[in-house]
């Protein structure tokens, strides 16, 4: 299914009332729900509310995969590797530009992804605000979020490692 | 209600506004203008309506505005520079529209950090942007902007807080040449940014700022921080000085800023 097509109902489903949207087409069957709602077979729909995932749940990515200048840590600090944990398919999702990370599009809001959410490339992960720039920042892969690595409303720098996305 | 053609008759843009979609009510500008984005609008675009239901402010807060009498508009963006310079935009798009005004009514607004637009200590303009940006850069940025331009009543909630041009003039004020006068002054300070970069944006915006020197209570996720403005980095963060030592502030870690009119200046 084209991407502009998903980006579409997603749109479609945030500006309705709608929960959820499910189309099958051609063999392909693609699910889209609003933030509080998990995929189907996860489990069960947090409540809204800030998680802050506690270290050492999952493992680093490889120290080789990060840049050679001075990487300010994130405020959770590097997590232990998990034994026998796949490192190399976990994939770092960066901030482009200096500023404030939410994870919500408002502060009552439900998070656009949580540790276990399958994203997409496009899909918006997390605002990064620049002095009244909402940015939202999304995702250029597939996989699943394997760590949120800045708590929300935390100041971030450029270049910091915002999430770990576990690829497919 | 102010039409399409009637903003593109007279308007001095090769692009801003060329493209106009106006609307008497809608939910609000922005969200017209990220779908219309997504739909590949080309950079210019305006949205402009008379009324929104659900105006967007920061944070989730929403900017309210009588309609008809006031100027509420978003316009799609489609910028060549990179992320990591973007600070210095809302600074720059600030100072743009204080100038449009300027050159449309004479009168003189004051920037206040980051972004919100000032007469004599009351907010009559405020904007805020939207963007997508991925790996590859900005897919858009959405430039929102509210301005009370023939507002004379104010909800309670507000009336300490916001102001309108034409409470300032003493007199009504043509919106359309306004709106016109701001879409001119933004494509201006747009293509100048774009060709040589932001280095003009800082002394500009502080030739336009009277918040140097003052006392200031910033609302950083719910904690007060209370202190001294003693001006804005390269990078466009506020400097403050407090009671524990020297901050720079960027992005969203001012929800509030109360200037203190009695406080010494430098």
């Amino acid at each position: 299914m084209d991407l502009s097509v998903v980006k579409k109902l997603v749109k479609l489903l945030s500006e309705s009332d709608v929960d959820e949207i499910e189309i099958e087409e051609e063999g392909k069957k693609i699910r889209i729900a609003k933030h509080s709602h998990r995929p189907q077979g996860s489990a069960p729909a947090a409540p809204v509310t800030w998680v802050t995932e506690s270290p050492g749940s999952i493992a680093a990515a490889p120290v080789a995969a990060a840049p050679a200048s001075s990487e300010p840590a994130p405020p959770s600090a590097a997590p232990a590797p998990a034994p026998g944990a796949p490192d190399s398919r976990l994939t770092e999702i960066r901030s482009p530009i200096v500023g404030t990370f939410y994870r919500a599009p408002a502060p009552d809001a439900s998070p656009f992804v949580q540790v276990g959410s399958e994203i997409q490339p496009g899909m918006v992960l997390c605002i990064v605000e620049a002095m009244k720039l909402m940015n939202e920042i999304e995702s250029d892969i597939a996989g699943k979020v394997a760590k949120v690595m800045v708590e929300n409303g935390q100041p971030v720098e450029y270049d910091q490692v915002l999430f770990l996305v576990e690829k497919p | 209600m102010i039409e399409a053609k009637e903003i593109v008759r007279g308007l001095e843009c090769s692009r801003f506004g060329r493209k106009a979609y106006t609307f008497e009510t809608i939910d609000s500008t922005n969200n017209c203008a990220r779908t219309l984005a997504e739909c590949d609008a080309p950079e210019g675009a305006l949205v402009f309506a008379e009324e929104q239901t659900a105006g967007k402010g920061r944070s989730g807060r929403t900017w309210v505005a009588r309609p008809g009498e006031n100027l509420t508009f978003s316009i799609v963006l489609r910028p060549a520079f990179p992320p990591e310079q973007i600070n210095l935009f809302p600074l720059g798009v600030a100072v743009a529209v204080a100038e449009g005004i300027h050159r449309s009514t004479g009168l003189t607004v004051e920037c206040k950090w980051p972004n919100d637009l000032m007469l004599a200590g009351r907010k009559c303009a405020g904007i805020l942007m939207e963007s997508a940006l991925a790996g590859n850069g900005f897919a858009y940025i959405i430039l929102g902007i509210g301005i009370n331009v023939n507002q004379r009543e104010f909800p309670e909630a507000l009336r300490e807080r916001a102001t309108s041009l034409a409470l300032h003039a003493g007199h009504d004020l043509d919106r359309t040449g306004i709106l016109q006068g701001v879409l001119g002054s933004l494509e201006r300070a747009y293509d100048t940014y774009t060709a040589s970069g932001f280095q003009g944006v800082l002394p500009a915006w502080l030739a336009r700022a009277q918040m140097i020197g003052a006392r200031v209570a910033v609302d950083m996720q719910g904690s007060i921080v209370n202190g001294t403005v003693t001006g804005i980095s390269p990078e466009g963060g506020l400097q403050l000085h407090t009671a524990t030592g020297d901050l720079t502030l960027f992005a969203g870690d001012v929800t509030i800023v109360t200037m203190d009119p009695y406080a010494p200046r430098n």
